[in-house]
């Protein structure tokens, strides 16, 4: 019974919804696990269960601990959840693995085009491997009083001027290091060059995976050569090679930093403008990042739903995607329905991943704080990393590439000698792929 | 009786142990789905990786680091303890507290200490004049990180080599020390001739723990170094290897290699320093 309502409640109500087949069978009592990038708080497990009858048990653990345990039991061939975390740059790994089910069978995914504007990164030959779970892209954050103390009145749109505005505002003392940047051994650093790439017109790797940034003159080259320039002329802190998971928006936070290039959308509400951990409330305002001769595309980062190939309970989990992606509760979990502990809301929870969700949080009072609109938007018009979908050796790269270009900030070392590394490794992947 | 131990053993220990040293001599690699032909490829490929061989070498310094700074703490403190004083039970709980914290989170707990930027090491140093501005501790110079790695893991297993080495010290009987009181030996005398000889069964204990430890060193390296292959371990490599890679052949060969280092280091530890004391 309470299937057979919560189906016609998403009839009417979900986004999701409105673009899949609906249950034939009762999947109330039954339970599945949940182990995704996303925390689910008790609230949504309850609201969940409320609405559909079907138990959950949320298994919330880190994210590197999350991808161990989702190879680990692919590995095994062993149950391990009924969703798990697909990250963005594993979709052509899982796809090829065969780790994941494919969700065309459960899911209308040309109805669902149209409505998650990050869909395409988690389709692999035409197979959806997840649907999305929130919508993240890489994108410019700054700090508009920073700016202005330093007599910026305009906001860049091209590399040139950003660059520029970054020297004035080193010069004018405003802040020691204007630019914060990751330059750890992390896959930010990765992506933060990928996003580069993408501002200087290009793409890291062809549409078939061989590099395409070994010229110096190549966008991804130049991309490079960009972010080692800023770390030696002292707009980025020597400290930055060092930094831990998140320490970008705890500087950005500090007011240690007048702008981030690659940030992430939805990152103001909940980092920047909550004063128990934020000196620079309000301040900080979303830019589209700066690119060869203007506003570049940002690149898509999300994080996505997946059924392994050992799920228990299919039909149960996909009765919760499509719940979770309804755009009600897409809007509750980023605060549009309130923010107690009893809501639904997920503090720090990245955008909702479809328009409708989108749509209606912009149109919620939290909406209105952060810049959400604008985020939204440059969400939607973020593009894949690599044009014509990933590699099936995307995330082991880019930890290679994360590696060689943290060595060349170290000093470990060189430029050219970490580009050729970095495009050694990519001929070598794709060839043996 | 012992039946339990036995299943637990050989289903927790044995049976996984054996399982991966059978999968290293096949090509297991997610991306090439299906069983390989049994041979060496996969130690092949990992001794020929350049940051597999630079994880080696960075390993060595761990256990050079680990072992010598674990002995020579564990020992320390262990004397310190041995004579009776006020409070000396909740100092020994006190002390053993980071044997029982996770590495992981003695990492995150160390990277505040190290941070270059908001760290309590660099507010503490320039406090004191010793540093004129903030510094980079972890990440720049080769032997500097892996020394602050290790001291992480030092600080969490000297607790246990602290009570193994009091262990054997309350094994040693008194008169022992009375007689060389008599014999005019003084403090360091005594330490040479009596206690460090008569504790050797648990320094050697001690030694191997510190082996297994500083060998196998993952979680620090991971939280304070990420990635980069300045400090990166043999531990790391296999983590790299099997769950960034998705090539669990070469990381069950990496592992197996590890496990054999383990073991023949531990039993040459043994040979060297145990000796069995009758009083």
């Amino acid at each position: 019974m309470a299937s057979l309502i919560s189906s016609v409640v998403l009839i009417g109500s979900t986004t999701a919804g409105a673009a899949v087949a609906q249950p034939a069978i009762s999947l109330a009592g039954q339970t599945i696990t949940v182990a995704t990038a996303d925390t689910i708080t008790p609230a949504i497990v309850k609201a969940f269960e409320k609405a559909t009858g079907i138990k959950v048990i949320a298994d919330n653990i880190g994210w590197d601990s999350l991808q161990t345990k989702v190879a680990t039991a692919a590995e095994a061939h062993t149950y391990f959840a009924d969703i798990e975390d697909v990250d963005w740059s594993e979709t052509a790994l899982y796809y090829k693995t065969g780790w994941f089910l494919p969700l065309n069978k459960y899911f209308n995914v040309s109805a669902l085009q149209k409505q998650y504007p990050q869909l395409s990164v988690f389709i692999d030959h035409g197979e959806l491997v997840a649907l999305p779970q929130d919508s993240q892209a890489s994108v410019t954050t700054v700090n508009a009083v920073d700016f202005k103390k330093a007599g910026i009145t305009t906001m860049p749109t091209t590399l040139a001027q950003y660059t520029a505005d970054l020297r004035t505002i080193k010069a004018k003392g405003v802040v020691k290091y204007p630019l914060v940047q990751n330059l750890g051994a992390q896959e930010t650093l990765a992506t933060t060059w990928w996003q580069l790439a993408v501002s200087y017109g290009g793409s890291v790797l062809t549409p078939s995976g061989q590099p395409d940034f070994t010229s110096p003159s190549s966008p991804g080259y130049k991309a490079a050569e960009w972010l080692l320039d800023a770390f030696k002329s002292g707009l980025i802190s020597p400290a930055a090679i060092d930094y831990a998971e998140g320490e970008l928006q705890t500087v950005m936070g500090h007011g240690d930093a007048a702008t981030s290039y690659s940030d992430y959308t939805g990152v103001i509400g909940p980092a920047y403008n909550v004063p128990s951990q934020s000196k620079v409330v309000g301040q900080v305002q979303y830019l589209q990042s700066p690119g060869l001769t203007g506003p570049a595309k940002l690149i898509a980062e999300p994080d996505g739903m997946g059924i392994p190939a050992a799920a228990k309970h299919i039909a149960a989990a996909v009765e919760f995607m499509k719940w979770y992606g309804g755009a009600q509760v897409q809007a509750a979990l980023g605060g549009a329905s309130g923010t107690s502990s009893k809501s639904l809301y997920i503090p720090g929870e990245p955008l909702p991943p479809n328009l409708a969700g989108l749509k209606a949080l912009a149109a919620s009072p939290i909406g209105k704080v952060g810049d959400i609109s604008l985020a939204a938007q440059l969400t939607q018009d973020s593009v894949p990393a690599i044009p014509g979908g990933g590699q099936p050796w995307e995330f082991s790269w880019s930890e290679q590439v994360a590696q060689d270009l943290h060595d060349t900030f170290t000093g470990e070392k060189s430029l050219p000698a970490a580009i050729l590394l970095m495009a050694s490794q990519a001929k070598s992947d794709a060839a043996s792929s | 009786m012992i039946a339990p131990l036995v299943a637990m053993i050989l289903g927790l220990a044995i049976y996984p142990t054996v399982l991966t040293s059978v999968d290293a001599f096949f090509g297991d690699d997610a991306l090439e789905p299906g069983r390989h032909a049994f041979g060496v490829q996969n130690f092949t490929a990992v001794f020929s990786n350049p940051t597999v061989r630079s994880s080696m070498v960075n390993t060595a310094w761990y256990v050079l680091f680990g072992v010598v700074l674990t002995v020579v703490f564990g020992t320390a403190i262990g004397l310190l303890l041995q004579r009776p004083f006020k409070a000396r039970g909740i100092i020994v709980a006190i002390v053993i507290l980071p044997w029982a914290l996770p590495g992981l989170v003695e990492g995150i707990i160390w990277s505040w200490i190290y941070d270059p930027t908001y760290g309590v090491l660099n507010h503490v140093l320039t406090m004191l004049g010793l540093l004129h501005h903030y510094s980079v501790f972890v990440g720049l110079n080769h032997i500097e990180t892996i020394f602050l790695i290790s001291l992480v893991q030092v600080w969490q297993v000297t607790p246990l080599a602290a009570l193994l080495v009091l262990a054997s010290l309350q094994t040693i009987p008194g008169d022992l020390y009375e007689a060389a009181k008599v014999d005019g030996a003084g403090y360091w005398r005594t330490l040479k001739g009596v206690t460090l000889p008569l504790i050797r069964p648990g320094l050697a204990v001690a030694t191997v723990e510190a082996i297994v430890a500083s060998l196998n060193i993952f979680d620090q390296v991971y939280v304070l170094n990420s990635n980069a292959t300045l400090g990166n371990s043999l531990m790391g490599q296999a983590y790299q290897l099997s769950f960034v890679d998705y090539n669990f052949g070469q990381g069950y060969a990496l592992s197996l290699v590890a496990l054999v280092i383990t073991v023949v280091m531990s039993i040459g530890a043994m040979k060297l320093i145990f000796r069995k004391v009758d009083y």
